[in-house]
């Protein structure tokens, strides 16, 4: 079946009856004067015979024109073809490497069983087929490009590991799709328990049916009392379940309770904590198919929050914000040299005189660095807030506008974002060089702020892009700038440990795909970022039974994916060069010199 | 053209002055002329004997036979006659096409085979016709006729169609001498051709056709969607000029020149096809000797 990557392309077949017309406008007729018609009279007698043939002539050109339009027209509407036995004989791995594979259902763990199954199809290859692998986790990732060499493609798909997020299945298979061996595609080949939706692949299902319960849901809250409480959502697949929800902080049972969940019914479990902070781990107990969301992470209280140290004199406004939000600690210091703010997770110079500042996160309160790609144009006085970013994190959900302020830096950017601003920038922000930088460029003190309601808010996401919230979600990538350290160590929950090199002023921390709390150090400090459950449409664990059916194995003929579009202007340009032909030949002859009669 | 421009190279003259024109046939004009007539009598050139019959002349008596034989025989000369020579000339519309015009090319032609006759004690007329004869110049004698003969030929206008049968018939009926007809014609008109030259050899002339074209019509020089329109009759044919309509042109014009050869070879007709442009001088005297008219 041909599909249209650009099937508006396909209007431009318009241009057909306008071609036709034009022929048809063509062909008026120059009159000419000859001594006799005699002859031509005879010659169209002639032709007249052979009209049919003359006819066809006349019209071929026409056609092959009408031809190539329509060839060009098909190939700008990018028409493919999905053919079997077209792909070659290089074949693609494709391993599933989702949280829900590591479900023990088939022993040992559906991940290990697609690894033997992908094997076992990799040792009934020819020696010379050349064959990649593609492990399907978080992002697809691929792990050995072509090569006919059977050990290390072994190596590589038992090398492919499990993570505790969904797979993105058929993003592996579109990356799978694209690769060539010699100029032609090779043959998908998926091991998992999710059916890729493109069918020219081939899905060799790993499980079955498993019931499961697991814990898709865990965050701290405050009570309207102002204690901790751990809410736990719990929810089962399959088969109804009773199970024992046991919080534990550093180490120490805390609570546990047994709830009894239906499928379709998630049942959400309150736990008032104690004061104090730490690392909360919720467990349920018991065993099922999938172990990995028997288990949550949480942070309380002030784990894993930054530490945040305020240079300047006192602001009553700056400060009431900084204690409305969480932080493990803020310190306030009249005044403090680079070298003896290393410790701090955030910088916050509120009204100290411009100066140089190293790399590394700050808030800028009424003062700006001097190598700031900012040109300072003097100060803007009764400015009001028109206009708020409405896509920037620093201020999601924070609508400012009709703010007071009596007197403004007015800076012209060279870069960066402004977030705020009236008839000047208000609040400007910045990242590169090593810098992540917030900029309110006016004295708090100084304007309405104090009272409004948004304030809080704006400093909260502040804090959030500057330093960064422990709390993590599944795929988050946290960049770090990494100030004067050139390189960090990040631990993962299970202890493996990475080395990351600083780039351009900035740690990229890799996609966090493991329930747990990953810390990355330097010599001077250490972040932590905690994840808290595994991703929640990998408890259910039951495989596409319909799907499965399919026919799967090396025997199912190969679709192959065949673009047209270079094969119909291959053909529009020998038409028209076949067409630039006829008409040479229909051209007049010219005559010989003759020199005798 | 002029009469100047007609009056032809004094060279070219004296070489045309050395040539005859030929004739197959033998004609009675009644005036002693410098060609061997089928009349025995009165010349230089001894053809026969007879025997005597009451009433010869006792001058052309061979008394040596009668000496030897005692029978009486007359000696028989042959006697010089001239011949007279017709310059049939098409002087329609199409002749005024070409470069050198036909028209020009075939006056010229004419005025070189008239100058020939003429220096060679032949009568020579003239005629220019079209679908009728246009203007007609009685057969004259003499070199000093040469000067009314370029005169005639000069005053040529193309004009009207052409119809050979019809001027033919016409001049037939007008003329009772007989002999060499030169017609010198394009030949572009469908109707009269053949019955014309049919007529001609009716009144008992001795055909000889120049058949003149000019380059384009030989190979036209045309291209895209034309209407035609024909300088005589303003008839008009719409062509798309292409490659297979050249083609059928050429197999048209091939057809029709081979008619024409086929009749006068059927009907012992001397024919002569000349493209204008072959120089006047060759084409007199190489292709008309070569032809058979002049010698």
């Amino acid at each position: 079946m041909i599909t249209f990557g650009a099937p508006a392309a396909l209007w431009w077949l318009a241009l057909v009856p306008v071609v036709v017309l034009l022929y048809m406008l063509r062909a008026r007729r120059e009159p000419r004067l000859v001594p006799s018609v005699m002859l031509w009279e005879r010659a169209t007698r002639d032709l007249v015979a052979r009209l049919p043939m003359r006819r066809l002539e006349r019209n071929i050109l026409l056609l092959l024109q009408l031809l190539v339009i329509a060839l060009i027209v098909l190939a700008l509407a990018r028409p493919s073809v999905a053919l079997r036995g077209l792909a070659g004989d290089a074949v693609v791995l494709v391993v599933d490497a989702s949280a829900s594979m590591q479900a023990t259902d088939v022993t040992p763990t559906r991940l290990s069983a697609a690894q033997q199954a992908a094997v076992t199809l990799l040792e009934r290859l020819g020696p010379r087929q050349p064959v990649a692998v593609v492990a399907a986790g978080l992002h697809p990732r691929l792990v050995a490009e072509f090569s006919i060499d059977r050990a290390a493609l072994r190596a590589a798909v038992h090398g492919i590991r499990a993570s505790d997020a969904a797979s993105a299945i058929d993003e592996a298979v579109a990356l799978a799709a694209s690769l060539r061996a010699g100029g032609r595609p090779a043959a998908v080949h998926v091991f998992g328990d999710r059916a890729p939706s493109d069918p020219s692949a081939t899905w060799h299902p790993v499980g079955g049916r498993a019931s499961n319960a697991g814990i898709t849901a865990a965050q701290p809250r405050l009570d309207a009392r102002g204690h901790t409480q751990l809410m736990v959502r719990i929810e089962a697949f399959g088969a109804p379940a009773t199970r024992t929800v046991a919080v534990s902080m550093g180490g120490r049972a805390a609570l546990a309770r047994e709830v009894h969940v239906v499928p379709g019914a998630p049942r959400v479990v309150l736990f008032d904590l104690a004061r104090g902070s730490g690392i909360a781990e919720v467990a349920l107990r018991g065993r099922d198919a999938l172990p990995v969301d028997d288990r949550a992470i949480v942070a309380i209280g002030r784990e894993g929050q930054p530490t945040i140290l305020l240079v300047g004199d006192p602001n009553p406004v700056i400060d009431a914000a900084f204690r409305a939000v969480p932080a493990a600690e803020v310190i306030r210091r009249a005044e403090v040299t680079p070298d003896q703010w290393g410790r701090a997770s955030l910088l916050v110079l509120d009204r100290v005189a411009p100066l140089a500042l190293p790399p590394g996160a700050y808030l800028l309160v009424g003062t700006m660095g001097t190598n700031l790609p900012v040109q300072i144009e003097g100060t803007a006085t009764q400015q009001t807030v028109r206009a708020v970013s409405a896509t920037h994190p620093v201020t999601r959900l924070v609508d400012l506008r009709g703010a007071r302020v009596a007197e403004a830096l007015a800076i012209k950017p060279a870069a960066g974002v402004v977030l705020v601003e009236s008839d000047v920038p208000l609040v400007w922000a910045y990242e590169g060089r090593g810098l992540r930088v917030v900029v309110l460029l006016f004295d708090p003190m100084a304007s309405d702020l104090a009272i409004h309601p948004a304030f809080p808010v704006l400093i909260a996401n502040a804090i959030d892009w500057l330093a960064g919230s422990p709390q993590a979600k599944l795929g988050d990538a946290p960049v770090i700038p990494a100030g004067r350290w050139p390189r960090a160590t990040l631990l993962d929950p299970h202890g493996d440990v990475q080395t990351i090199a600083a780039r351009e002023g900035v740690f990229i921390v890799p996609p966090l795909d493991r329930v747990g709390v990953y810390r990355l150090r330097t010599d001077g400090w250490e972040r932590r970022w905690v994840v808290s459950t595994a991703d929640p449409r990998e408890s259910s664990l039951d495989v596409d039974a319909a799907a499965a059916a399919r026919p799967v194995g090396p025997a199912t003929p190969q679709l192959a994916q065949v673009r047209l579009t270079p094969w119909l202007l291959g053909v529009a340009v020998v038409l028209i060069a076949g067409e630039w032909w006829l008409w040479v030949r229909t051209l007049p002859r010219r005559p010989r010199q003759r020199g005798a009669p | 053209m002029t009469q100047a421009e007609l009056l032809l190279d004094p060279e070219f003259l004296s070489r045309l002055e050395r040539l005859t024109l030929l004739s197959r046939r033998i004609y009675r004009s009644g005036l002693r002329g410098e060609r061997r007539s089928g009349t025995l009598g009165r010349g230089v050139e001894f053809a026969d004997y007879r025997s005597y019959q009451v009433g010869d002349d006792f001058r052309y008596v061979d008394w040596n036979i009668y000496a030897r034989l005692d029978r009486l025989f007359l000696k028989l000369f042959s006697e010089d006659e001239d011949i007279t020579v017709h310059l049939f000339v098409d002087a329609s519309r199409s002749m005024e096409w070409g470069r050198p015009s036909k028209l020009d090319y075939a006056v010229r032609v004419a005025a070189a085979l008239g100058y020939i006759g003429l220096a060679n004690l032949d009568r020579v007329g003239a005629v220019a016709f079209s679908d009728r004869l246009q203007k007609t110049l009685t057969p004259r004698r003499g070199r000093a006729g040469a000067h009314t003969l370029f005169r005639f030929l000069g005053g040529f206008a193309p004009e009207g169609r052409s119809n050979l049968a019809a001027a033919l018939k016409e001049y037939g009926l007008r003329t009772r001498r007989r002999g060499v007809l030169v017609v010198i014609s394009d030949l572009m008109f469908p109707e009269g051709v053949v019955e014309g030259l049919r007529l001609a050899r009716y009144y008992r002339f001795e055909p000889f056709l120049v058949h003149l074209l000019s380059d384009e019509e030989l190979q036209p020089i045309v291209d895209g969607d034309l209407r035609l329109v024909d300088i005589e009759t303003g008839g008009a044919v719409e062509v798309t000029a292409d490659g297979a309509t050249l083609d059928a042109y050429a197999r048209a014009r091939d057809r029709y020149f081979s008619e024409i050869e086929q009749f006068c070879l059927r009907n012992q007709i001397e024919y002569l096809r000349a493209a204008t442009s072959i120089p006047f001088e060759d084409l007199v005297l190489r292709y008309l000797r070569a032809g058979g008219l002049i010698a």
